[in-house]
């Protein structure tokens, strides 16, 4: 009986080396760390720009653009604070992410930081915090506080701030500013997770975007075809621990002061603006699933999302009921 | 059973210590194929023996012994979750058939054990790792898992099948 | 010993189960998508977590440090593959050159995955 089973062994083992390597290049790529994470930018070069120096110069937008958030970042110190105010650049930033916080009635909230910083997610030694300390912590933040000092332009009263939650949305926006002066036409940009469409193929065909799937690191379950288009997805998956069973996610609600936990896996918000992208798909998700269609049903803001809830039900929304392909089943289109 | 549970206590010892030296012997081989968890699980033999020369809860006592033993003395540690798991899912299934199957159907028992042992890795990879895609290793684990469980439920039949025959098996 | 049924099965059937138990594996493990994945990039994974991303066109060789100990990773002729590890089984080493995504490149003591990008190459990039 040995013998009548070696035949299959010899088979299986042909079966996996039949398939070999192979190569084949078009776009320029290139690859760096910054904010944290990993930072990709691709391109498809025309004729008339040096791919090498394009690269270059989307590099050197995403480091400065760090370098910028990053002076601005932790701001217990009067210095940061009055920094914040007083550049021009910084100033505009935070006054866009008021803006977005007052929209989504305080879902998205830069202030969040310190609360996030107690559950351990910027060291990286997770803890639960207590409920008074939390409930302390809640009473320092709140996004109305720093909208307030920036009206009386008083930096003793700005709340610690994170504009880091809208720096890789920000980062992208500029990016795309320099490529497209400089007269590229056809470029994505991965900024840790977040995609940034800038035109479309060479051949002038949408790109097609794949949707990471929320549970299986090397798999997407979505793809979207798309061109000029930002495509941020936020889920609890990114970052998290588990603790006595429960899992808490990064994501925080800045009303609870606790890790978001509802129905949602991820959210994939797709608009024009990266940094709206990129807001809201935090806030989308701190709200749930019913929360985020009546957000999108209010007609507040221009965009489109794509929710996954536990059960693997996917919504998607009306603008993207053409370019839209899964596997799974839809639960519905959102008008 | 008409052996004492003195006698039942050194011959599990005796099992243990065997099995061990045969399983660390075995991790010292270099890896049979480039996938993980594929082995011959010679270890398995003395798990088998014991279940059905001295009883259950005797062959469950060598297998924890063993893959505790067994992960401190071939220095893998890390691998000791996947052992445990594997082991204990095994011993579960072979427990349930050893009720059905009599001693000359050990490598049937055997067969679903490895393929046992084989899931309760996977899973536990997947769990550990966070990494679905480990799963499409299992076909190819579940075939490998046939084969060695043939051959190690073959070598425990026929030990036992010996020892049954010779004098001695009524007082180890 | 005793309460156990006459087996219903002989010792031949059983084999003959386990011998199509095997065909039905291979047949499984023939229709899952050897081509799955974009060969022209690898992902490194670590508990899960893409650590790196490989462009396989570029030639390189570099120690990754897990956290649980060290793997040796080589990328030549757009293969990808560890040449040396510090872990107990070394069972990643003996893999050689990834060749799909349907037997990824496992190092379980350093919690390693590498395996191909997800995609035909029909997708561009991934939002995550």
């Amino acid at each position: 009986m040995k013998s009548r089973i070696a035949p299959f062994i010899f088979i299986l083992f042909l079966l996996t080396a039949l398939t070999g390597c192979a190569k084949k290049t078009e776009p320029v790529r290139r690859e760096f760390f910054s904010m944290d994470t990993v930072m990709q930018v691709i391109l498809y070069p025309d004729r008339d720009s040096d791919p090498a120096k394009m690269l270059d110069l989307a590099e050197q937008e995403v480091l400065r653009t760090d370098a910028l958030l990053t002076s601005a970042m932790g701001t217990a110190e009067r210095d940061s604070a009055a920094k914040i105010l007083n550049d021009s650049e910084l100033s505009a930033l935070l006054n866009r992410a008021l803006l977005i916080s007052a929209d989504t009635d305080g879902a998205f909230d830069p202030t969040v930081w310190p609360i996030v910083d107690a559950w351990g997610f910027y060291s990286g030694s997770h803890r639960i915090p207590k409920e008074d300390e939390l409930s302390a912590l809640l009473q320092t933040i709140g996004w109305e506080k720093a909208r307030s000092a920036m009206n009386a332009s008083d930096p003793d009263a700005l709340p610690k701030l994170d504009l880091g939650a809208i720096g890789k949305g920000y980062a992208a926006s500029t990016v795309k500013e320099k490529l497209h002066e400089n007269g590229v036409t056809s470029a994505i940009l991965s900024l840790g997770g977040n995609v940034s469409l800038l035109g479309s193929r060479p051949d002038g065909s949408d790109f097609t975007v794949g949707i990471r799937d929320p549970e299986d690191p090397a798999a997407y379950f979505a793809t979207l075809s798309l061109s000029d288009k930002a495509v941020v997805t936020s889920g609890s998956y990114e970052r998290s621990f588990e603790q006595d069973g429960v899992r808490y996610s990064h994501i925080i609600d800045p009303k609870t002061g606790h890790p978001v936990d509802n129905s949602l896996l991820s959210v994939t918000v797709v608009a024009d603006d990266d940094i709206l992208a990129d807001a809201l798909s935090t806030a989308l998700f701190v709200m749930g699933p019913d929360g985020a269609a009546q957000f999108y049903q209010s007609g507040l803001y221009d965009f489109d999302m794509i929710l996954m809830e536990k059960d693997r039900s996917v919504t998607i929304t009306q603008g993207l009921k053409n370019c839209f392909e899964t596997a799974e089943t839809l639960k519905g289109i959102l008008k | 059973m008409k052996h004492s549970k003195i006698s039942n206590l050194a011959f599990t010892g005796l099992l243990a210590a065997m099995a061990l030296v045969v399983f660390v012997l075995e991790a010292q081989l270099p890896p049979l194929t480039p996938i993980p968890g594929i082995k011959l699980g010679l270890a398995n033999i003395f798990t088998l023996f014991a279940l059905y020369f001295i009883g259950p809860m005797w062959a469950l006592t060598l297998l924890i012994v063993r893959v505790t033993l067994g992960s401190v003395f071939s220095g893998q540690m890390s691998v000791f979750l996947y052992s445990m798991a594997g082991g204990l899912l095994s011993y579960l299934i072979m427990r349930l058939l050893y009720i059905r199957m009599k001693e000359d159907r050990i490598f049937v028992v055997s067969v679903f054990g490895a393929m046992a042992h084989n899931i309760g890795q996977i899973l536990t990879g997947v769990l550990l790792m966070q990494t679905p895609a480990l799963f499409y290793y299992l076909p190819v684990l579940l075939i490998s898992g046939i084969i060695t469980g043939l051959f190690t439920g073959l070598a425990a039949q026929f030990s036992i099948k010996a020892l049954k025959k010779s004098p001695i098996s009524d007082s180890p | 010993m005793t309460g156990r049924n006459e087996h219903s099965l002989s010792a031949l059937q059983w084999i003959l189960i386990f011998a199509g138990l095997i065909l039905l594996l291979l047949t499984v493990r023939f229709f899952f998508d050897l081509s799955d994945g974009n060969r022209e990039r690898a992902l490194i994974l670590l508990d899960g977590k893409t650590v790196r991303t490989l462009d396989l066109s570029e030639d390189q060789t570099f120690v990754l440090d897990t956290g649980y100990g060290t793997n040796t990773i080589q990328v030549t002729d757009g293969c990808v593959s560890v040449t040396d590890a510090d872990c107990p089984d070394r069972v990643c080493t003996a893999h050689g050159p990834l060749t799909d995504n349907s037997m990824p490149i496992i190092c379980l003591p350093h919690h390693l995955v590498i395996r191909f990008e997800p995609g035909h190459g029909d997708v561009d990039i991934i939002a995550e």
